[in-house]
Parts: C-alpha cells; sequence; structure tokens
C-alpha cells in the first residue's frame, strides 16, 4: 500500500499547520498558571506524549480505507452509544463501573492507568462517519428526488443523530451537545436536500433562537423548564460577570482580562492572574494574554487554514462519501473554535468545550488527530481515482 | 476497487457549493472573532491591564466601632468603650521561629490573662516542643520519624510537619514553666492571625498601664509585626434587657459566611438578640489597609482608607416602663407567694405593646430562684403556657366567622355521655342566661362549649338542670373541620404561629394536634388545649383592639447614621413600617360586641376582671381573665393570665400577662394596673 504516489498524496500543508498548533499548545500550557500559581510545566510534557501517540493513530488511519467505514460504522456508533447509555444509567443511579461525575455532570469514565475518558469526544466522530454513511446510501438509492425523498433523508439523518445528541444533552454537557448540533447541521446542508428545505429548516431554528432570548428576557420560567440552574448561571454570568464574579462570571471575568491585558503584542504571560482551567478549556486566554493580539490573531488563522485544507480535500474527492465525513469534521472544528475562543471574549456563553488541537487532554486531542487522518486518507483515495 | 463509478452526479455537482457556503461561515465567524479581539486587545487592553495589575495589592481590614443601641427616647442600652489593645500583624514571610521570639520577647512585657491561657491547644504545645527542644527542625524529624516516612513526605511538607506533630509523646508536653505557658497563649494568638489583619493580642489596656507603657517602649524591636491599636468593647446599661442581646466571636460554623462578607477572624460580632438581627447596620464599615504585593508578600506601607462606625439603632422599647415592668413583676411574684396555698409560684411574664403599630414598649419576666431574682423575660417569647379563658374573645370571634355564635343560651353544666365527665363554668349552679357579650363578662365555659358544639356537630339537648351531650365521633369531616377551624381561627390572631417579631427566633406555643376524645374541644375553646406565648397573646388582644389586623411586633423603630456630636441621632436612614400581617375576617358589628364584652370585663357589675372596677376605673381598661387548670388532677391550681388594653375606646397600649401556678389573688390584673398607670405617667392617655 506504502508507495511513492500515495506519500506524494499526503498534504503535507495540513500536517505542518498540526505541527504548528502542536507547539503552540506546548507552549501555552507550559505557561498556563495551576492554582498554586506555578505554571503547568508538567501538564506540556504529557500533552507532548498525547500528541505522539495520537499522530501514531492519525497515520494509521491514514493508510486505512475509509471506504470501509461504510460497512462498519455502525460497530463504532454502537460502542458510542453503549458507552453513553452507560453515563445515563450512572445519572439514573445505577451502579455503572469507572463512572466519573465531576464538575456537575456525568460525562467522563475513568480508566486506571490512563486517565479519564469523554466518549461524547469519540461519538462525535462516530456520529459523523454514521451520518454520511446515511446521506450517501440514500442518495445512491434516490437518485431523482423530490420533496418525499428529501424529507425521508431528513428523517433518517435525525434518527442516527438524535439518540447520541439527546443522551449528551442530558448529562448535562450542553458544549458538546452543541457541536453535535453543528455537526448536523452542516452535513445536512450538503446532504443534497433541496434549497427550500433547508432555509425553511434555518429560518425554524433563527425562530426558535429568538424565542429562547425573548424568553430569556421575558418569560424566565419557559426558561426554567430547559435549562438546569447552572447552565442557566452560565448565561447570567456571560450577561453580567462582574455581578456573578464570584461563581460563574469569574472564569469569564479572569479571562477576558487576561487577553485584554495582552494588548497588541505581549512579551509575558502576566502571573498576576488566577485562571481556574487555564490550561484546559481557557487556554485561549493563556495565548492572548501572553502573546497579545498577534499571538491570538495567529491562531485563529492556523484554524481558518486547517479548515480550508479539509474543505479542499472534501471538495476534491469524487466520492461523496469522502465530502460529507469533510463537511463533519468542518462543522465540528469550525463549532468548537468559535465556541471555545467566543466565550474567552464574551461572544458566547461559557460551556466545557475544548480548543481543538490546543487544549489539554488525551480524548479531545485524539479525536482531532482522528480526524486528520481521515482527511488525509480521504486524500489518499481521490488521488487514486484521478490516475485510474 | 479502483473500478468504482462515480455516484450520483447530481448530487455531487451542487456539493463543492454548498462547502464553499460552508467556507463563507467559517470566514464570517472568524473575523467576528477577530474583530471582537481587536476590540477587547487593542480598543480595551490598557484598561483591562490596569485592572489586572489594580489585583496586585492585598487588603487588611480594622473594625470599627458598632453601632450604638438606644430606647425611644434616647436612652442609650448599648454603647461601646473605647480601650487600647496589642495587635499582631502577620506578614507573609514570618518563619515560625521569628514567630516564636516574637511571642518571647513580647511575654516579658505583656501578661497573658487566664481566658487566653485556656485557648491553648494541644497542637500549640507541641509546635512550642519542636521549636524549643531542636535547634534545627531537621533533627526533630529525623528523631520522630523513620526514614521510610522522611521520604514519602519529602514533598509534602504539610503533611511531614503534621506527621512530625502527633509522634510526639503525650509525655514530653508536661512540666511548662509559667513563662512556658505565658509564651504560648500568646503564640496561640499569633497562629489566629490571619495575613496582614491586625490581630488583638490582648485588649482593655490603658494608656498608664505599665504592660502598655512597655510594649510601646519596645516597639522597635518588632519589626512592625506588633503594633498598638484603639479599639472599642461593647458596654451596656446595667440590667440590660435579654432582647438588646450580646456581641462575641464568630461561631464556628457561620466562620465561613462571615468571611465571604469580608468579615476577619477575630471580628467582634452580633451573636443574639438584636445585637445578631440587626448585624448589617451595627457593624459599620472597616477601615481597609491596601498594602501593595511582590510576589505574593506585601511591600512598603498601606494605603488608608478610613471606615466609619456603625449606625445607632433607635428601638420602640421605652427603658422607663421597661424598668418599672422589672420591678412590679418582682413586688408581684412576692405578694402572690405571700398568699396562702401560693406556694408554687414563682415566676410572672408581661409585655406591652402599642396595638396599632406593634411597637413592643417592654418584655418582662421574673423567677424567683433561691432566694434570688432571675430574669426570664426572653420566654416572652420562646416559653408556652396554657392561657385559658384569655382566649375566649377569640373564641368568639371564630364562632361569628362560622355563624355559630348563638344569640343567647342558658350557662347550665354539659354532661358527657356515659358519665365520663362534664362541662361547665366556674359557677357549680351555672351563670344562667348569656349573650355573646355577658358570655365575656362572667367569662362563661358553656356559652363557648355551645359556639363550638354548632361548629362541630355536638348535640346539646336540654335536661333539667344539665344538658346531654352527644357527641360525633373525631373522625367525622364535620368535627375535624371545626377543630382546624378554629385552630385556624386563633392563628388568624396570631395564637400558635410566629408573631414576626424582629429576632432571630421565637416560639409558637404547642400545637396538640387531632385529640382522640370529642370533649377536648371544649377545653380548646375556653384555651386549654394548644398553648401559646405570652408575645402571642397581646398580638392577639392588639388584633382585637385595633380593628382587626394583625400587626407584627417589632422593637426596631429607626436606624440613624452616627451623629456628629457622639451622644446626638445622626440622620434617619431608615424607619420601621408597620406591618399587618394579616386581617381577621369578621365584620364590625360582630368585632363591636366582643370589644363590648371585653369593656363588660372591666367596667359590668361582678365581670371577672374586678380590680380595674374598683382601683383603676380612670385607666379605662378592656380585658380578658384567664385561669387556666393546669394540673389533671389539683384542679385549684392555675395560671392566671390577662390579655388586656386601653382606653378602651382609643386603644394606646395592650398589656398581655401571665402569672403560673397560683391558687389564689388577681396578680394578673394587678400587674397590668401598675403598668398602666406607670404608662399613663408618662404618656398621659387618661388625659386627653
Amino acid at each position: 500500500m506504502l508507495n511513492r504516489d500515495s506519500l506524494a498524496k499526503i498534504d503535507y500543508t495540513l500536517f505542518f499547520i498540526v505541527f504548528l498548533l502542536a507547539c503552540i499548545s506546548y507552549i501555552s500550557i507550559s505557561m498556563a498558571p495551576l492554582k498554586s500559581g506555578a505554571p503547568a510545566v508538567g501538564l506540556a510534557y504529557r500533552q507532548v506524549i498525547w500528541y505522539v501517540f495520537s499522530t501514531m493513530i492519525a497515520v494509521a488511519i491514514m493508510f486505512f480505507d475509509y471506504e470501509r467505514l461504510k460497512r462498519m460504522h455502525w460497530i463504532f456508533y454502537g460502542i458510542g452509544m453503549f458507552l453513553l447509555i452507560g453515563l445515563t444509567f450512572a445519572q439514573l443511579g445505577l451502579p455503572v463501573p469507572m463512572v466519573d461525575k465531576s464538575h456537575g455532570a456525568t460525562s467522563w469514565y475513568a480508566l486506571p492507568g490512563i486517565g479519564q475518558l469523554q466518549p461524547s469526544e469519540f461519538m462525535k466522530l462516530f456520529m459523523i462517519v454514521s451520518i454520511a454513511t446515511t446521506i450517501d446510501k440514500h442518495n445512491e438509492v434516490y437518485s431523482i428526488r423530490g420533496l418525499r425523498e428529501d424529507l425521508l433523508l431528513l428523517g433518517k439523518i435525525a434518527l442516527v443523530s438524535l439518540p447520541p445528541f439527546f443522551l449528551v444533552f442530558i448529562q448535562p454537557d450542553l458544549g458538546t451537545a452543541l457541536v453535535m448540533f453543528s455537526i448536523i447541521l452542516s452535513m445536512t446542508i450538503v446532504s443534497g436536500i433541496n434549497w427550500k428545505l433547508i432555509v425553511s429548516i434555518l429560518i425554524t431554528l433563527t425562530a426558535g433562537l429568538a424565542f429562547f432570548a425573548i424568553s430569556w428576557f421575558h418569560f424566565p420560567q419557559i426558561i426554567n423548564i430547559f435549562l438546569k440552574s447552572h447552565q442557566k448561571d452560565r448565561f447570567l454570568a456571560w450577561q453580567d460577570p462582574e455581578r456573578y464574579s464570584s461563581e460563574q462570571g469569574y472564569q469569564l471575568l479572569q479571562s477576558i482580562r487576561s487577553i485584554g491585558s495582552g494588548e497588541f503584542f505581549n512579551h509575558q504571560f502576566n502571573s498576576a492572574i488566577s485562571l481556574p482551567e487555564s490550561y484546559n478549556d481557557f487556554i485561549f486566554a493563556v495565548i492572548g494574554g501572553g502573546f497579545g493580539f498577534v499571538g491570538a490573531v495567529t491562531v485563529i488563522l492556523l484554524f481558518f487554514l486547517l479548515i480550508s485544507r479539509v474543505i479542499k480535500a472534501g471538495a476534491e474527492t469524487h466520492d461523496p462519501f469522502g465530502s460529507y465525513i469533510c463537511t463533519g469534521i468542518i462543522g465540528m472544528i469550525m463549532f468548537q473554535v468559535f465556541e471555545n475562543i467566543g466565550m474567552t471574549i464574551q461572544v458566547m456563553p461559557v460551556t466545557g468545550i475544548t480548543l481543538p488541537f490546543l487544549s489539554y487532554g488525551g480524548s479531545s486531542l485524539l479525536s482531532s488527530m482522528i480526524c486528520i487522518g481521515l482527511v488525509q486518507s480521504i486524500r489518499l483515495q481521490t488521488q487514486k481515482f484521478m490516475f485510474s | 476497487m479502483a473500478q468504482q463509478t462515480v455516484k450520483n452526479k447530481g448530487t455531487k455537482n451542487n456539493l463543492p457549493m454548498r462547502l464553499n457556503l460552508l467556507f463563507l461561515v467559517v470566514f464570517v465567524a472568524f473575523a467576528g472573532l477577530i474583530l471582537r479581539l481587536g476590540y477587547v486587545q487593542i480598543v480595551k487592553g490598557e484598561d483591562y491591564r490596569n485592572a489586572v495589575n489594580k489585583n496586585k495589592t492585598q487588603a487588611a481590614h480594622v473594625d470599627s466601632a458598632r453601632g450604638r443601641i438606644l430606647d425611644r427616647n434616647g436612652v442609650t442600652l448599648a454603647d461601646n468603650k473605647a480601650e487600647l489593645a496589642i495587635v499582631f500583624i502577620r506578614n507573609a514571610g514570618i518563619s515560625a521561629q521569628e514567630a516564636l521570639n516574637y511571642a518571647k520577647k513580647l511575654s516579658q512585657y505583656l501578661t497573658m490573662d487566664n481566658t487566653a491561657i485556656k485557648k491553648i491547644s494541644d497542637r500549640d504545645k507541641r509546635e512550642y516542643y519542636v521549636l524549643t527542644k531542636f535547634n534545627d527542625p531537621k533533627d526533630a524529624y529525623a528523631k520522630y520519624l523513620t526514614a521510610a516516612e522522611q521520604k514519602k513526605y519529602e514533598k509534602k511538607p504539610i503533611q511531614a510537619y503534621k506527621l512530625l506533630l502527633s509522634k510526639i509523646p503525650k509525655s514530653e508536653l508536661t512540666g511548662y514553666s509559667a513563662k512556658d505557658v505565658q509564651i504560648m497563649a500568646i503564640q496561640h494568638a499569633f497562629n489566629q492571625a490571619s495575613n496582614l489583619n491586625p490581630y488583638i493580642i490582648k485588649r482593655g489596656l490603658n494608656v498608664d498601664d505599665k504592660e502598655y507603657i512597655n510594649v510601646v517602649d519596645h516597639l522597635n524591636e518588632f519589626d512592625g509585626s506588633i503594633q498598638t491599636a484603639d479599639v472599642s468593647s461593647r458596654e451596656y446599661i446595667k440590667n440590660k434587657p435579654f432582647y438588646v442581646g450580646k456581641t462575641g466571636d464568630i461561631p464556628e460554623d457561620k466562620l465561613n459566611a462571615y468571611l465571604a462578607q469580608g468579615y476577619s477572624r477575630n471580628t467582634e460580632v452580633g451573636t443574639s438578640y438584636l445585637e445578631q438581627q440587626y448585624e448589617n447596620y451595627l457593624r459599620g464599615v472597616p477601615m481597609t489597609l491596601t498594602y501593595k504585593t511582590e510576589k505574593g508578600l506585601p511591600v512598603g506601607n498601606p494605603q488608608i482608607k478610613d471606615g466609619t462606625r456603625g449606625d445607632d439603632l433607635r428601638l420602640t422599647i421605652d427603658i422607663r416602663l421597661q424598668k418599672k415592668l422589672d420591678q412590679v413583676l418582682e413586688q408581684k411574684i412576692i405578694s402572690a407567694r405571700s398568699i396562702g396555698g401560693n406556694g408554687q409560684n414563682d415566676s410572672a411574664y408581661a409585655v406591652m405593646m402599642n396595638p396599632k403599630t406593634g411597637a413592643v414598649l417592654a418584655i418582662g419576666g421574673k423567677k424567683y430562684v433561691n432566694g434570688k431574682f432571675k430574669d426570664v423575660s426572653s420566654d416572652v417569647i420562646t416559653s408556652q403556657f396554657e392561657m385559658g379563658s384569655a382566649v375566649k374573645g377569640a373564641t368568639e370571634l371564630i364562632g361569628f366567622q362560622h355563624n355559630a355564635v348563638p344569640e343567647h343560651f342558658y350557662d347550665k353544666t354539659i354532661k358527657y355521655p356515659g358519665g365520663k365527665g362534664s362541662f361547665s363554668s366556674w359557677e357549680p349552679g351555672g351563670l344562667g342566661a348569656q349573650t355573646p357579650e355577658t358570655a365575656l363578662q362572667f367569662s362563661s365555659n358553656v356559652f363557648m362549649g355551645a359556639i363550638v358544639s354548632n361548629m362541630a356537630g355536638i348535640h346539646l339537648s336540654s335536661a333539667g338542670s344539665y344538658y346531654n351531650a352527644r357527641f360525633p365521633s373525631v373522625d367525622t369531616p364535620r368535627f375535624q373541620k371545626a377543630f382546624n377551624d378554629l385552630r385556624n381561627g386563633y392563628s388568624q390572631f396570631g395564637m400558635g404561629v410566629k408573631t414576626g417579631i424582629d429576632l432571630p427566633k421565637e416560639g409558637t406555643g404547642f400545637n396538640g394536634g387531632m385529640p382522640d376524645n370529642p370533649g377536648l374541644i371544649h377545653q380548646f375553646s375556653i384555651g386549654q388545649y394548644d398553648t401559646y406565648t405570652p408575645l402571642e397573646m397581646v398580638q392577639y388582644i392588639s388584633t382585637i383592639a385595633n380593628g382587626g389586623y394583625r400587626m407584627q411586633p417589632h422593637l426596631l423603630e429607626s436606624v440613624h447614621e452616627p451623629g456628629k456630636d457622639g451622644d446626638q441621632l445622626g440622620k434617619t436612614i431608615d424607619q420601621f413600617t408597620p406591618k399587618v400581617l394579616n386581617t381577621i375576617g369578621n365584620n364590625k358589628r360582630d368585632l363591636a360586641r366582643v370589644q363590648h364584652g371585653l369593656y363588660l370585663v372591666t367596667h359590668g357589675a361582678n365581670g371577672t376582671g374586678s380590680v380595674f372596677r374598683t382601683q383603676g376605673e380612670k385607666y379605662k381598661v378592656a380585658a380578658k381573665t384567664g385561669t387556666a387548670q393546669i394540673d389533671r388532677k389539683d384542679h385549684s391550681l392555675y395560671n392566671e393570665t390577662l390579655v388586656s388594653y386601653a382606653p378602651y375606646d382609643d386603644p394606646q397600649v395592650a398589656i398581655a400577662v401571665v402569672v403560673p401556678r397560683v391558687r389564689n389573688g388577681h396578680q394578673n390584673q394587678e400587674i397590668a394596673l401598675e403598668m398602666y398607670k406607670e404608662y399613663d405617667k408618662f404618656y398621659h392617655y387618661t388625659s386627653k
């Protein structure tokens, strides 16, 4: 399988972007202040180990024929659902081994010797593959399509994606649920469904958002039905972090202060700032504070380039299945980057989402690197078609 | 594999277009983030940088003097006494050895008293042992920890230290000299001090005390860790009424809550009654000392922001009436005990309140113990008593609410079926024909029995000189409803529920639940089933006096800023507004009839309130007496109670009295009458 052709088809630019992100990840984690005020140097080393490990996985996936996923997707989907249902059972009070409850949610398994595993991180990927398979099979069967066929496809997508979405939502992990939603929406848009239908879905969503906004300000009792109090606190803190500075707003306030004090181009991170979760969800606050506007914009541009490489892969492949997978990955990375960076500068409310490739954490990094592996695999196959 | 055909041309064609649309979304979203970053970092960057640098300081607080507590006429009940103190200011950089040296030095100039010495803990002793017996702490670790333990805790100094302390044998911790004890007491105080907040080592000093002068002379030996300070301690009026409350150390279990509000560990806070209830007003604003920090340690002289003294409370209490009440209660206990058969009496309680506003004027309670009087006035709000016939005014009004009051009813004994007891008024032969008004005047039990019988469906059939009663079962809905209606009715007047007085806690009396014997509803109607606090009783009679409004009793009249001159009251910043808790469900006519009945008690011929008729006509009192049988076997042992108000045509003051465990006499009426006289002396209501 390894031949000169394949090696030439690898997207080295994409790998280089990831390499740059890895460097930034290492530097920023080793600058991030822990509770004690000391920087998280130890964690930065472990992040390097995670990078090495997940790069090997990515390379392995690169040489794996992703088309076989069409036949195998349900196995992964099944494993993911099994783990998520396990968490739900634990939430209901049933004894499920190794479940770890923390941060007010039931989202993790604690694996002895390895650390925490967050099934929803991987379920995102399994969901992408399963939705891609669903769309691909549907389009194969119904080559001539009308409203009925489109609605049928929409129903199938919902059937595949809503169960994991719901299970993650009730963990409660609003952040990951929203990422899943972004994936579903992106993939629906490229699934070939008629424009008019897409536009009406978007209008419905906008109306829903408007309804939420109006309820928030005028009918709090409606909000109470949907959101648990700790989720509501996040919105309150988002609106007015000064007032909630002792609780939820503290993170936001510290994060925006850190980023703001980075100004145009800082040269060192201000150690006077204590920032909870700085090496993890709030790593961007460390980057913004440590390297100022220049550093922050560099990171955003790197993500933009990375997404453009994925879009290129998706647009160039002749296999729609590959395109769908690329779209799912774009939907995922785009939303995670926007939400994570947005929450550090008060554009979005604070939710527990990691910044792909940069935040400390094995689950998150591994799932991001699997995406890179998949995209490379799609590129390798693409070239094959062109020369055959 | 290579021969796979391209599928779905139609779909495929618009795929890149839609992907580009997603690309556009990504572009717009990321551009938005960059714009926002530009605003936060470039436009506002400097502001944020300044905000962060501001955090590079550390603040310490020094408490200001508490506000004063005054009675309604400005007589001081609680004040502050200025005194000098020696304080310790902990700097984060100080080592245990340095602290010990300071303590040793300080012990030469200062003597710690017994309370301070008692605070020395086992841990203090162990620390002292380690510090004094070993020149180098390493030696101590080497002696008491095994090599394995030393290695295990190499990077956990706090645990290692804990283990070391626990390993010191008890036998080493004895035989300290008086000097050692002094040093340990000072060390203990040092250990309580949190960073930079001055902690008082010793207070109550005067400028010419020898210890004080000694310390001042040697201040420069302590590198600024020991300072003198002006502090204040709470000073109360002699025979302080209980409701003023106390101050003290922050209670252990509430420490975190107080610290969160910016209190320092050694602040004196209100720990009971009004001192606790109105802590927020009384506390004042502490002085703030802001230090710049470098690498977490404070440097240089602090920036000082002055604090302000706490706000003053003006109470509704009239301390003249309070003192008189205390005195009258003692006199009347003595006079009651001098009457034959009253050997069991040892206490008396009374409370005075403005029935229209709920302003409490005086709360008194005295108990005679081993030849001395003890103040038990807090029992007025926390202890319950059987109140007997005093509740009858409420019973009638509840009856009116349920259309259960007969216009006329003949008072004669009610006999219970099967010879199981009877229910009658105090006159063995019965009181004869009664109306709602006379039933109060003569205190007819049978009339009240008739009202609740009507409510509960108890059938009374006249048979010569008595009635035969036929009871429904207590399980019948009608009986249950009547019993609940009666209890809810009493609570409309405040009986059996919290009065809402502005104190941290109060009692609500004892709720007897649902009886297993239906005849007990008769006892309930004459105040011999549930029990109530005296404060609930004054709220109840006030509700009748003021036309049907249950007023929240309150002790706070107004809050004032500290005055310019020490003794003057400053600007009013808060005024207590009288609060109606609920209104009763009666019309004016029914209420007027009950008020008239209460007038007849003290003015009609043979009314039970004879003391007011014969000795106090002038004071225009309306009242209801009560004699609650409190012993199942000994029917002549009573709680003598009274609820009253005056003047009956425009009530200004209401008084409730309880004199427990007597057989004879009218101390209940006499106590109230004395207090109406005293009230008139100051407020001249009879001459208006």
